[in-house]
């Protein structure tokens, strides 16, 4: 845990500011995000969530809508269990980061990429590389 | 960057024809290669001196796109024999080059790029090459038109009794003009970009939005008419109407929507029927075909019209998947692929230079985003920590 580390208020507080934001609340020490997402001009609106507790190590994000996936796919390229994304390697968030900095952004980039991918099967974003998704040929 | 559909479509247009256009390697031996035909008959043929062999149509213009369905590149060439015209006759010209050609051929087989046969075709021989070499080289026999300007030629049709005029140089240099502001500025930022001289910047190189729309046309053109080649328009009619109908605009998308709209306005009404004349010979109708198949000229328009519906449809997708389904189905799978992984790496190389922004409004991702996407790394799977 870094020495300064920014409070769930901050975290609200600068995720509050930010245009994409639909909801943002602390509930029970739980910081919990809603935002739309539109990574490129051509690019499909995502409604993104992040949730992040006093003392977790990382926030969770996942996208509500639409559904990822769909015809043909069998896993999702870069993403946890229960899909949640895959933005970083565990040493480049810390603590005393901003979610709005940081975690948006990276997620905006990640749905991005997601569309390449699903048009391509190749996962363009760069990263760690054990899990690139499959898609049915 | 990229910051409205338009761009990001023209983006996606530019990069499916740069997919299929001649790679420079492919250009430069095709160049070696005339070249090599050239020095060759004007070394060793009948009258030596008076055979020579330059490039024309696409290869020429630089708008070359891979044919569908094939892997070879067609390069056309004119075999220009410096004799008058009341000395020879069509079928003995023909027969002449056709004769120096197989005679090239055999002298030069037994090379590892050398041609490997000759067809004939109805206006041109055929020398075709290795697989490894992805081309073949169209020779069209050709006789000086002494009545009209220096570059100016007649060439033989095994279908018609006249001679039928041509000038592919002089529409080349008038193709040319039709951009010449644009290439000019292009081929100053390409030095510029390079570190050397303008002069030292292959022709190649040298692509303005007029050569992408025409590649974008004809890519279409290949796809909508592959199963009924006999109706498909000319290169060459599509090329002419296009750089009439070009207004200089920089954004692909909408040149190419414009040039859907504009260009059959420069089609003519003559005397027998629809003109198209060559704006530098218009003793040649480009639409002499429409003049005893009516029905291709409305296949024509009809192919016009359904391209900008195609194209509008596509911007009005959302979801790059799908815009790139919709392009697919018009321009071809394969190129458009390709053309989104370049557009992921583009993003990603972008980010990785510490230059790409995050809109704060929207989400959207481009060199003008107020927050700096700070770089990463995706991560992979497994259990979140």
């Amino acid at each position: 845990m870094a020495a300064n580390r920014r409070t769930l208020i901050q975290q609200l507080a600068a995720l509050a500011q930010l245009p994409v934001t639909t909801t943002v609340t602390i509930e029970r020490n739980q910081l919990s995000w809603t935002g739309e997402l539109q990574p490129s001009p051509l690019s499909d609106i995502y409604t993104v969530h992040i949730s992040y507790a006093t003392g977790q190590r990382a926030p969770t994000v996942t996208v509500l809508r639409p559904e990822l996936g769909g015809a043909g796919v069998e896993s999702l390229p870069h993403v946890y269990t229960q899909d949640h994304l895959c933005l970083y390697y565990p040493w480049q968030w810390t603590d005393d980061k901003l979610i709005t900095r940081m975690i948006v952004p990276w997620a905006s980039e990640w749905l991005f990429h997601y569309e390449v991918w699903k048009a391509t099967g190749t996962w363009h974003g760069g990263g760690h590389e054990p899990t690139t998704g499959t898609q049915a040929a | 960057m990229l910051d409205t559909t338009s761009e990001l479509i023209s983006r996606l247009l530019r990069d499916t024809v740069v997919e299929l256009d001649i790679p420079l390697e492919l250009h430069q031996a095709a160049t070696r290669e005339y070249e090599r035909v050239g020095n060759w008959l004007a070394a060793n043929a009948d009258g030596h001196a008076g055979w020579v062999v330059h490039p024309q149509g696409s290869f020429l213009l630089n708008t070359v796109v891979l044919p569908s369905g094939s892997d070879e590149y067609d390069v056309d060439t004119v075999c220009r024999r410096e004799i008058r015209k009341e000395s020879t006759t069509q079928a003995k010209l023909k027969h002449e080059v056709g004769d120096v050609l197989s005679e090239y051929v055999v002298a030069h087989r037994h090379l590892a790029d050398g041609p490997t046969g000759l067809k004939e075709r109805r206006r041109c021989w055929t020398l075709g090459y290795p697989y490894s070499l992805r081309l073949h080289l169209d020779v069209l026999p050709a006789i000086p038109n002494t009545k009209a300007s220096p570059t100016a030629i007649l060439v033989t049709d095994r279908e018609l009794r006249a001679w039928q005029f041509s000038d592919p140089l002089a529409f080349a240099a008038w193709f040319k003009r039709q951009a010449e502001a644009e290439a000019v500025a292009k081929r100053l930022r390409l030095a510029e970009a390079a570190r050397t001289a303008p002069e030292a910047i292959p022709e190649w190189e040298v692509k303005t939005t007029l050569h992408r729309v025409v590649q974008v046309l004809k890519l279409h053109r290949n796809e909508h008419f592959r199963d009924d080649l006999e109706a498909r328009p000319a290169s060459i009619l599509v090329t002419t109407l296009a750089a009439h109908a070009y207004r200089g605009e920089q954004h692909l998308y909408e040149a190419v929507l414009e040039a859907v709209q504009l260009m059959p306005h420069y089609v003519q009404q003559g005397p027998d029927g629809l003109l198209v004349p060559n704006p530098v010979e218009p003793r040649e109708n480009f639409a002499d075909r429409w003049r005893h198949h009516p029905q291709l000229a409305a296949r024509f328009f009809g192919w016009l019209e359904q391209l900008g519906e195609d194209l509008r449809d596509a911007e009005s997708h959302r979801g790059l998947d799908k815009v790139a389904g919709r392009l697919s189905e018009s321009f071809g799978q394969r190129p458009v692929e390709k053309a989104v992984g370049r557009l992921g790496d583009t993003y990603r190389q972008t980010r990785e230079n510490g230059r790409l922004g995050f809109a704060a409004t929207s989400g959207l991702l481009s060199t003008t985003g107020a927050i700096p996407v700070r770089n990463h790394d995706f991560y992979g799977g497994g259990s979140q920590p």
